[in-house]
């Protein structure tokens, strides 16, 4: 199994119930609650920000330390719920921190930007700095990203999939050569770095069970990572992926297979628990994802489709965390309480790859580190083991099981 | 997929896709291009005007069951379709009347294909950068706020998207903001190139524009009178962006004097 570490590097310096005054400064836009877009950057302080990141550095450390496989990275913009606005950027900061782990970077949101090729470097210098660590995810960007970045969410899945394409190309065919695309231009396409590993690092693909990307990731072979759906979504998912993938000739198994799971562990049950209520944190009322028109933008997907993303997200918003604990969407306990609902998901869903988002709002570091460790010390060598009892690969046990060769 | 449900719906079938129009009355043409939430509301005033007036009520490409081809990106492309349906209608030079985004494209219309635009009657138009303030970014904004910033109010609103039955608002307002986020999702509102190019167009025109215009300036008319050369501006007390809506009567009465003053013209 490929077991991960995450953490959506949250900023929490500011007042809890800020987001939800409207005052005269704010843009005539704003609603009672948003959190994100408009939740003006005056609530920033850079100072906090900087010891921030100096604490989530020594987070990813610890979890090197204490045995985890790999430590994700993400990006968004414009949100104090993750301070990473350049997943490039960060996984670069945790290879210079670590030795050993692979740089999960689930993703690089390719839409947004207008020239892949620097991308392309990124990664390639990334995989280079790192000594072949890289996992190269790609996605195609929140709703609010769109808006942030200025990208044009009525051509997102043409955007994703012929950076990809540019991307992929740029990594195996020598240049130079000319790329005329639809959306993407390059008048000279020959990056002097390229990976080191070969023909290209690792692909993930994250998601929140669009059926779309589900397919685009079993088409090309690549391990995709159901972003805390619940049971019965993630079971639908891989329903989708192994008949997608069976369409096209390609064998889909339990290497292809990801799964993102908030956890929360701790000493106590009702250590864990209070502190899990953070998991909370920029749901509910307060949220990133209230805004319809902001988190699934028209032209982002159909009508439909965005329907169903946002009734999706408004049960997230809306569930408390009892409702999360009792459906497993939010695994929180003791070591042993913990083990035993993975080990629940593992048999139900058959994951090779388990990202465990292990942090969140305002846990204190303290909390975290500890919770790093019995993760670590305890709970990761069970679910190997479980792993092994069931049968599950994960996309690096074999490497000629995975969908790409590194 | 519900729009002007108080005509007959023409649909005509061009090589890059379908548009749909209504026509009414007897008399000189003129076409009406519609606002960015889609056509619709505009009842009263087609009323008023084709009493004397043939009218063409366009649905602009990607709105209502008009077609957006895949490769059109921007205002401009718009125009030049909305150019081809003239050419198949027959129809032209003609006044075009433009509300808001419709104005937007009309301008671009006159700019690119001059030889399709007799006159330009524009109301509260889009289509330029705003010396002053900023052209609101509906993207920012729910349909319905937007909506109620646009007519003025939330009852305004609702009495705009009453046409359309409760059912059908949501999916027949999404379909329009869709079209506006092919072709119009940066700049916001406007087109650089387009002052450039209407310095150099020569065809009469008159600005309307609501005092009270949330979505575009209305200190933006003094930038277009100057740009095409018109003294003819009315500021509309008390409307909002969609002066039509509120005040239908008096957009039509400037309307109907501003095209019987194009009568005996030579085109």
């Amino acid at each position: 199994m490929f077991l991960s570490y995450f953490s959506n590097q949250p900023y929490v310096a500011f007042d809890e119930a800020l987001p939800l005054v409207i005052d005269e400064l704010d843009h005539p836009a704003r609603e009672r609650g948003d959190a994100a877009v408009l939740f003006s950057n005056r609530h920033f302080d850079a100072p906090t920000a900087a010891a921030f990141y100096d604490t989530r550095l020594a987070e990813y450390r610890f979890a090197e330390e204490v045995g985890f496989d790999g430590i994700m990275t993400n990006e968004h913009h414009g949100t104090p719920s993750c301070m990473s606005p350049r997943t490039n950027i960060v996984a670069t900061a945790i290879a210079a921190n670590t030795s050993r782990v692979r740089l999960l970077v689930l993703g690089n949101p390719l839409p947004l930007t207008d020239n892949p090729l620097m991308l392309s470097e990124e990664m390639a210098m990334i995989d280079l700095l790192s000594h072949g660590r890289l996992i190269a995810g790609m996605v195609r960007g929140g709703g609010p990203e769109q808006l942030m970045c200025d990208a044009n969410p009525a051509f997102n899945r043409e955007r994703f999939e012929e950076a990809h394409d540019l991307i992929i190309e740029s990594w195996t065919r020598p240049g130079p050569f000319r790329w005329d695309g639809t959306h993407y231009h390059a008048r000279v396409v020959n990056p002097w770095v390229l990976p080191l590993q070969q023909p290209h690092p690792p692909i993930f693909i994250p998601g929140v069970a669009s059926a779309d990307t589900i397919r685009f990731a079993a088409e090309h072979g690549y391990p995709y990572v159901g972003l805390n759906t619940t049971m019965d979504a993630t079971k639908q998912i891989w329903e989708l992926y192994d008949a997608a993938a069976a369409e096209v000739g390609r064998a889909s198994g339990t290497e292809h297979r990801g799964y993102l799971m908030r956890v929360f562990v701790a000493d106590r049950e009702e250590d864990a628990l209070r502190h899990a209520e953070q998991f909370m944190y920029m749901l509910g009322e307060v949220s990133v994802t209230r805004r319809p028109e902001w988190a699934a933008p028209t032209g982002y997907s159909s009508f439909a489709a965005r329907r169903d993303r946002m009734q999706k997200f408004s049960g997230y918003r809306t569930a408390t965390i009892a409702d999360q604990v009792a459906s497993g969407t939010l695994v929180v306990g003791t070591p042993d309480t913990v083990i035993a609902s993975i080990r629940r998901w593992l048999e139900e869903t058959r994951v090779g790859t388990l990202v465990l988002h292990a942090t969140e709002g305002r846990i204190p570091h303290e909390a975290t580190m500890r919770c790093i460790e019995l993760l670590g010390r305890e709970v990761l060598p069970a679910v190997r083991d479980i792993g092994r009892d069931l049968g599950i690969v994960g996309p690096f046990d074999d490497v000629d099981a995975s969908s790409v060769s590194h | 997929m519900a729009s002007m449900g108080y005509a007959q719906r023409t649909v005509v079938s061009l090589p890059w896709g379908d548009v749909e129009y209504v026509h009414h009355g007897d008399g000189s043409p003129v076409v009406l291009l519609h606002r960015d939430l889609g056509p619709i509301g505009t009842r009263s005033l087609v009323d008023e005007l084709c009493a004397s007036h043939s009218v063409y009520a366009l649905s602009l490409p990607g709105f209502g069951s008009s077609t957006l081809p895949s490769w059109a990106r921007n205002v401009a492309h718009v125009a030049a379709l909305v150019g081809h349906a003239l050419d198949h209608l027959a129809v032209g030079p003609v006044p075009v009347v433009g509300l808001g985004f419709g104005g937007w494209v009309a301008s671009e219309l006159a700019a690119y294909a001059p030889s399709h635009v007799r006159a330009l009657a524009l109301v509260s138009p889009m289509g330029i950068k705003p010396a002053y303030g900023e052209v609101a970014d509906q993207f920012l904004y729910s349909a319905a706020r937007y909506g109620a910033l646009s007519a003025g109010s939330a009852d305004g609103f609702a009495a705009l998207v009453d046409e359309l039955g409760a059912d059908a608002v949501d999916e027949y307002l999404d379909r329009s903001r869709e079209a506006v986020t092919r072709v119009a999702w940066k700049p916001i509102g406007h087109d650089p190139a387009l002052v450039g190019l209407l310095g150099s167009v020569r065809i009469p025109v008159s600005l309307q524009w609501g005092s009270d215009d949330a979505v575009v300036p209305v200190s933006t008319a003094t930038q277009w009178a100057e740009l095409l050369r018109t003294e003819r501006v009315t500021i509309v007390e008390g409307a909002p962006h969609h002066v039509e809506l509120t005040h239908a009567a008096t957009v039509a009465a400037e309307l109907l004097a501003f095209l019987g003053s194009l009568d005996g013209r030579e085109r």
